[in-house]
């Protein structure tokens, strides 16, 4: 087992290295002239050559990835270009206000998705299953944006029992902050709820279709223990490696809803920096999100292989 | 005397009996799924919404009952009333008109994309899957990286360094960001696949690898591929609708779901609704066919 973890440890390593690669060349190779970029076609040579020799871009690519790694490994990831601020401060306040929504957005489909799962395969081929997974998977692919349009439509200026604004005035009590947040959070949950409540649903499929819940029932068991004892407890293992990936994606799915909900956040500040041509802002929002991806990967992985007999054993074997 | 026997003398060559019968079941098997399909709403309802964007898609200025280009500064951000079905816009745009035309950036960019990133996906999945060891691995290793991010904070961060706005740059993006993932669906079947004895007889056959793949095998794997493509397109959608929304897709002279809703939004505190949300309806309905579509052709293959 020692070797599978350590072997997934090097490949999450390996991984991270080749994303940071892939950024630094999206951020400095591909737009040609850096400076010239962030200043503009019409700009000043002088100011362009200038520029070039602050942000360092002026030398070769592979000593400014080195420099840029180096820095990054003792955590300078630089100054933002739009905000002159560094750039790990400006990602530490965002994340600051982000948390709150992301935590909402968790606490709220976490529960609710994998209770909707279990029902839907203790209810195979009947309606509330057909209703609740395609309804479920339906909602999943519609974007985030036009959830937020819908929410603020119905709940906000028709019926008018939420803020449209994620924003809550200053100095406001944590209840008026939730309440600003919930609209937010809920358009994450549609895109949530799908994917979480499928592999639930796949999982307990699989676990009451098994010799051993057979087994269980053919011994007299109730089925409410059954349920409980074994389908479950077998069928959430893989639940919650999907659940650990979708956090990244939380990530991601942050762009569009704080700036749907004009809520600021690190979403918002990766759709900032990218408008302005922030790229050392852009790259470490980026890389950011990629490392928590595979972090949350790998601990899934590892909790997955720890909690599955079965797994484990081949992993010895 | 059987019929086999019979078939045999009539065509002079036993073997072609063989081959003849295969291509009957596969047939049948193609009719048998054809059958469940049209038998299941999901499939129904998914293809005429789709095809409907579709058409709007080509022929929307046809379909559209004013010309979206129109302006009426005096009646702008109504709500729907007499002509204005879907009300107008801020300057007095027909909001309808503009719907149905805006069907066509979304539903181009995202076939196109999608289409790219089927065929390259498929080359490099089947040779990964065919040849595994290091071709393998190098492929599958790309497509972890490009999966470690979002895809919509990859297109943010390649738009962010392309000046270019042009329909290409954000079709190639997405190509770009899928075809590993493609890749990775068409590999895992053709893992099973190559084990399998028709592959063996065809190299005992001395079969060149470019036949075996793509004579052999891809026929195989097409049901996989297929859904596959549907998976993808839903979710090209929905990276080039939230890409226009946030103002950083392709910017358009000519009518967009996602730039219609990011543009009106600030209205929607009391001014004027259906100017946002008629665009956000068409996308939501879009990525909703689709999806049923995609749904009807999964369980029709995989079952």
């Amino acid at each position: 087992m020692t070797r599978f973890l350590l072997r997934r440890f090097l490949l999450a390593i390996f991984t991270l290295f080749a994303l940071s690669v892939l950024i630094f060349f999206a951020t400095h190779v591909l737009p040609g002239d850096v400076a010239k970029k962030i200043l503009g076609n019409f700009a000043d040579a002088d100011a362009i050559k200038q520029l070039n020799k602050e942000l360092g871009t002026d030398r070769p690519i592979p000593v400014q990835y080195a420099n840029w790694l180096g820095d990054a490994a003792r955590g300078d990831l630089g100054q933002s270009l739009i905000y002159q601020e560094s750039v790990t401060s400006k990602i530490g306040t965002a994340l600051g206000s982000s948390w709150k929504l992301a935590l909402l957005a968790f606490v709220m489909v976490v529960p609710t998705s994998i209770f909707g799962g279990v029902v839907a395969a203790l209810r195979r081929g009947k309606p509330s299953d057909k209703i609740i997974t395609i309804g479920s998977l339906s909602a999943a692919v519609i974007p985030e944006f036009v959830w937020a349009v819908v929410f603020i439509v119905v709940f906000g200026v028709r019926l008018k029992w939420l803020p449209v604004s994620a924003r809550a005035p200053d100095g406001a009590n944590v209840f008026t902050q939730l309440k600003h947040l919930i609209l937010p959070a809920l358009c994450l949950v549609m895109v949530l709820f799908g994917y979480i409540a499928r592999i639930t649903r796949a999982g307990v499929v699989e676990a009451l279709d098994a010799d051993y819940t057979r087994t269980a029932r053919l011994k007299g068991l109730s089925n409410r223990m059954v349920i409980n004892k074994h389908v479950l407890r077998n069928a959430l293992t893989p639940t919650i490696a999907v659940t650990a990936t979708q956090i990244g994606y939380l990530l991601g799915g942050l762009v569009a809803v704080e700036s749907a909900f004009g809520y600021n956040g690190f979403g918002l500040l990766l759709l900032e920096s990218v408008k302005g041509k922030d790229f050392p802002l852009t790259q470490a929002c980026v890389m950011f999100i990629g490392v928590v991806y595979v972090i949350t990967t790998l601990l899934a992985d590892v909790i997955y292989t720890l909690l599955n007999p079965r797994i484990r054993q081949a992993v010895l074997a | 005397m059987t019929s086999v026997v019979n078939d045999a003398q009539v065509n002079g060559a036993p073997a072609s009996d063989g081959r003849m019968r295969a291509e009957q079941e596969a047939k049948s098997r193609r009719n048998e799924r054809i059958r469940f399909l049209l038998k299941k709403p999901s499939f129904i309802i998914g293809s005429i919404i789709s095809l409907f964007w579709l058409a709007c898609a080509f022929f929307g200025e046809a379909i559209a009952p004013q010309d979206p280009f129109v302006q009426d500064p005096i009646n702008k951000l109504k709500e729907p009333y007499g002509a204005h079905w879907f009300g107008t816009d801020n300057l007095g745009r027909d909001v309808f008109s503009r719907v149905i035309v805006g069907a066509r950036l979304i539903v181009l960019v995202a076939l196109a994309a999608t289409i790219i990133s089927a065929v390259l996906g498929t080359i490099l999945g089947l040779v990964a899957g065919y040849y595994k060891g290091k071709v393998d691995e190098v492929i599958m290793r790309t497509a972890d990286v490009f999966m470690s991010v979002p895809t919509i904070v990859l297109a943010l961060l390649i738009t962010s360094s392309v000046s270019s706005k042009s329909m290409w740059v954000v079709i190639l993006i997405i190509a770009l960001v899928f075809t590993p993932i493609v890749a990775r669906t068409a590999r895992a079947s053709v893992l099973g696949e190559a084990e399998l004895d028709y592959v063996a007889a065809a190299t005992l056959r001395t079969e060149k690898t470019p036949h075996i793949l793509f004579k052999e095998v891809l026929p195989n794997v097409l049901p996989s591929l297929l859904v596959e493509f549907t998976v993808r397109l839903g979710y090209a959608i929905f990276a080039i609708a939230t890409l226009s929304f946030l103002g950083t897709g392709v910017s358009p002279e000519s009518p967009d779901w996602g730039t219609q809703v990011a543009t009106h939004r600030g209205f929607l505190n009391g001014l004027n609704v259906s100017a946002t949300l008629f665009p956000a309806l068409a996308i939501a309905s879009l990525s909703i066919g689709v999806n049923l579509l995609q749904d009807a052709l999964s369980e029709a293959f995989e079952r």
